[in-house]
């Protein structure tokens, strides 16, 4: 992780061992997270992504390491963090009976908000989730989507510094989830802490700032996008015909990192100057590679996921 | 206000409910008063206990043992665990609140009871409305202390074990509140003559004290808490204590201490084994326990341990007081003269029995674990005795039932046996079930 812009780590995460009967879900975890930061937890499905939330937000005692949460120990005081922390389970659940702003009136409550603020909350959360027309409407009367905005509202009522957001877009069409992209943002501009867990990579490009992949219950990259996007740039060349001395002449220039090649192509990290990367361009060509097609590699979110993913598979074989 | 009791209000109260509770019990006790000949009264007091027994124990039992599991099938338990409010408040508001219409509809009930009840002193009638308050309360916060208990070892609470709780629990409850509410005979409690409704007063109230600690000590470990079973120790004392009462005599002071020492050891090994049968057993927690002991963490290791090893502990305690008291000259009856002769090879069972609780908890499908280890030990204390018994072998009769023998080292020893045998197939369980751990964890490394 770049920490060359002095950030503050509002959740550090050392050693965590967590177990279910018979089987490991998280070995031995460590990480850091930024303050303001909006992290993608991202794994496969059993990576234990969502234990790994419920194990921060208080919810699972682990086997053995610590959560500090804004330097509170979590397991110590469950519930002193629960008031700097907001929480959405993937399978979340309201009180139907309850309206919109019953809804937000107890969550405010039960998180010590003050009684003389829980108006001015209510109604700020409300705005902010664009639900002030639905304030005196029964939750099991809303669609999913609606639902679906109450339930961040009530995570998020009582202004914590950390939202825990699991699989928080599933279930929604295509502008809910779009605008669900715009209030992460707008949180992440109050200054809250994001971490969101989600299967639809394309939807936590628009928004995440950091990557973190889990795979069997271990962490095989934490990857800050923006730093990555803003210093180096993904290249990606094609050859006009496939040459065995591709591999030897890329590996041999000290600057081109994360490099993948195939017979005819090769991605890989290198400096994101324009300059630079006329310099590359040049040398290759005279290094004698046929190079019809050279330039920036768009690579999404998902195709650094899958490309991680393989490289960890390559590096166990 | 208590937001988990605002809550509840919302929920439970509204205008028809707030007319409709008055209104049917208004009819119930019109059809009373009619059936007494068009008079108030004793019969229409009675009316109102039985009807306060059905809404305040019966209904608001179910509903308080409902409100934590509806919360997990509404998937709203998370909302709850993530708030800020403290086990207390949760547990009060929880407890009060769920059954917030019930209480409307007891209090209804218990102002009909004061105006037709047969006791004249404002007295005796205060303690009787307090007494059956407290019966309430204990029923209420007995059933949220079931679905809790549930909740802890992730099991479904089944609707037909809240019965079977509610059915024995009213066993219970019925002759002893019988009594009270008949007024009839005295109670002799450490040498003091009570009178029913004095003692129900202390007992009720004890019981329904200890059932909301119960309630919020749960609630503090199923919000992550960690706490350590000091409650349980006290409870066992409690306990402990209220049970001696009865066989307590200060003018034999020798047999009295042997005797004091038994009741204790007999409350202690039953709370043994409910600790045991009740608190969760899976490796996990175990896992938890030996990685604080490993890595000495002695406050972590203490909120880990097992509650059964607090009340054994003080069985253990009480086996010593037993044999430090003891005189054989003095022991002149039979049961006395079993206790002294057996209680180590008790002990001892009551170890063997956890110990068999322990190897089917640790077992790759322990979803019946509590079941099978109940079988086995109602077979090693019932069914095996009884064939031996049968085909006329007293050997094999004292091997499986080691407190028939009449001899106290040898029936230690045979306990001792059955202790060594079942901890050692439980640790070996235990191993293998790690060994299993770490080999998928190898084989998950090496995909």
């Amino acid at each position: 992780m770049n920490n060359e812009e002095n950030p503050i780590t509002i959740i550090r995460v050392e050693n965590l061992i967590f177990d279910y009967p018979g089987k490991r879900a998280l070995h031995d975890v460590s990480f850091s997270i930024e303050q303001g930061s909006i992290t993608a937890l991202v794994g496969p499905n059993g990576a234990g992504k969502t234990t790994l939330l419920r194990c921060i937000a208080a919810l699972e005692q682990p086997i053995s390491g610590n959560i500090l949460v804004d330097k509170l120990n979590v397991q110590e005081h469950p519930r002193l963090c629960h008031r700097r922390l907001g929480y959405l389970s993937d399978f979340f659940g309201l009180y139907d009976q309850l309206t919109v702003a019953q809804c937000f009136r107890f969550v405010g409550m039960a998180n010590d908000l003050p009684v003389h603020k829980l108006d001015s909350a209510i109604a700020d959360t409300a705005r902010c989730l664009d639900l002030e027309d639905r304030l005196a409407t029964p939750t099991g009367k809303l669609s999913r989507g609606l639902r679906q905005r109450v339930a961040i509202g009530q995570a998020i009522i009582h202004s914590p510094k950390i939202v825990i957001l699991d699989e928080p877009a599933s279930g929604l069409d295509p502008e809910a989830r779009h605008s669900l992209a715009n209030l992460f943002t707008r949180l992440q501009s109050r200054g809250m802490t994001l971490i969101v867990s989600s299967h639809i990579l394309a939807e936590l490009e628009a928004y995440s700032t950091n990557m973190l992949i889990l795979r069997d219950g271990r962490i095989v990259e934490h990857r800050h996008l923006e730093n990555h996007q803003r210093d180096k740039s993904r290249i990606r060349l094609m050859l006009s015909a496939a040459d065995p001395s591709l591999v030897s002449v890329l590996t041999s220039i000290p600057d081109i990192t994360e490099l993948h090649c195939e017979e005819n192509s090769a991605t890989f990290l290198f400096d994101a100057d324009k300059s630079m990367q006329y310099g590359l361009l040049k040398s290759l060509i005279e290094k004698g590679l046929a190079i019809y097609e050279f330039g920036n590699d768009k690579q999404n979110l998902q195709d650094a996921y899958l490309a991680t993913l393989n490289t960890v598979k390559e590096n166990q074989v | 206000m208590n937001p988990e009791l605002l809550r509840h209000v919302w929920l439970e109260i509204n205008p028809h409910r707030l007319v409709a509770m008055p209104v049917v019990l208004a009819l119930i006790f019109f059809m009373a008063y009619s059936m007494n000949d068009y008079h108030f009264g004793i019969p229409l007091a009675h009316t109102a206990l039985w009807i306060f027994g059905a809404i305040g124990l019966l209904w608001g039992a179910r509903i308080a043992s409902d409100a934590v599991a509806e919360e997990l099938r509404d998937k709203t338990w998370d909302t709850q665990m993530m708030s800020a409010m403290e086990p207390w408040s949760m547990s009060w508001g929880k407890l009060f609140g769920s059954t917030v219409y019930t209480w409307y509809g007891s209090v209804l009930c218990l102002l009909v009871f004061a105006f037709n009840s047969e006791y004249s002193n404002y007295g005796t009638l205060s303690k009787s409305l307090v007494i059956a308050l407290c019966t309430a309360i204990f029923c209420q916060a007995f059933g949220m202390l079931i679905s809790l208990l549930a909740l802890r070892n992730r099991v479904a609470l089944r609707s037909s074990i809240t019965l079977l709780a509610q059915f024995l629990g009213l066993m219970y409850l019925f002759p002893f509140l019988t009594r009270i509410f008949g007024g009839k005979g005295r109670v002799d409690w450490f040498g003091i003559d009570y009178s029913w409704i004095d003692f129900g007063l202390i007992s009720i109230g004890l019981a329904a004290a200890w059932a909301v600690t119960g309630v919020y000590r749960l609630m503090t470990v199923t919000l992550q808490i960690r706490s350590t079973p000091v409650a349980w120790l006290v409870f066992a004392v409690v306990v402990a204590f209220y049970c001696i009462g009865f066989v307590f005599n200060e003018n034999e002071v020798r047999p009295q201490r042997t005797i004091i020492s038994t009741v204790a050891f007999a409350v202690f090994c039953g709370l043994s084994y409910i600790a045991a049968f009740t608190d969760r057993r899976d490796p996990i927690e175990l896992r938890r326990l030996i990685y604080a002991v490993r890595s000495k963490n002695w406050k972590r290791a203490l909120e880990q341990v097992p509650y059964w090893t607090a009340s054994y502990l003080l069985a253990i305690i009480a086996v010593i007081f037993i044999l430090l008291t003891s005189n054989t000259e003095l022991s002149t009856t039979t049961i006395q003269k079993f206790v002294l002769g057996q209680c180590i090879p008790a002990l001892l069972l009551v170890a063997r029995d956890i110990g068999i609780l322990y190897y089917f908890s640790l077992a790759p499908n322990p979803k019946r674990a509590a079941s099978a280890a109940f079988f086995y030990i109602a077979c090693l204390y019932g069914l095996l005795p009884l064939l031996f018994t049968a085909i006329d072998l007293p050997l094999g009769r004292i091997a499986v039932l080691p407190v028939m023998a009449n001899n106290l080292v040898g029936s230690t020893i045979i306990a001792l046996i059955h202790v060594v045998g079942i901890w050692f197939i439980v640790i070996r369980r235990w191993q293998r079930t790690s060994r299993d751990l770490t080999t998928s964890h190898l084989a998950d490394q090496s995909d």
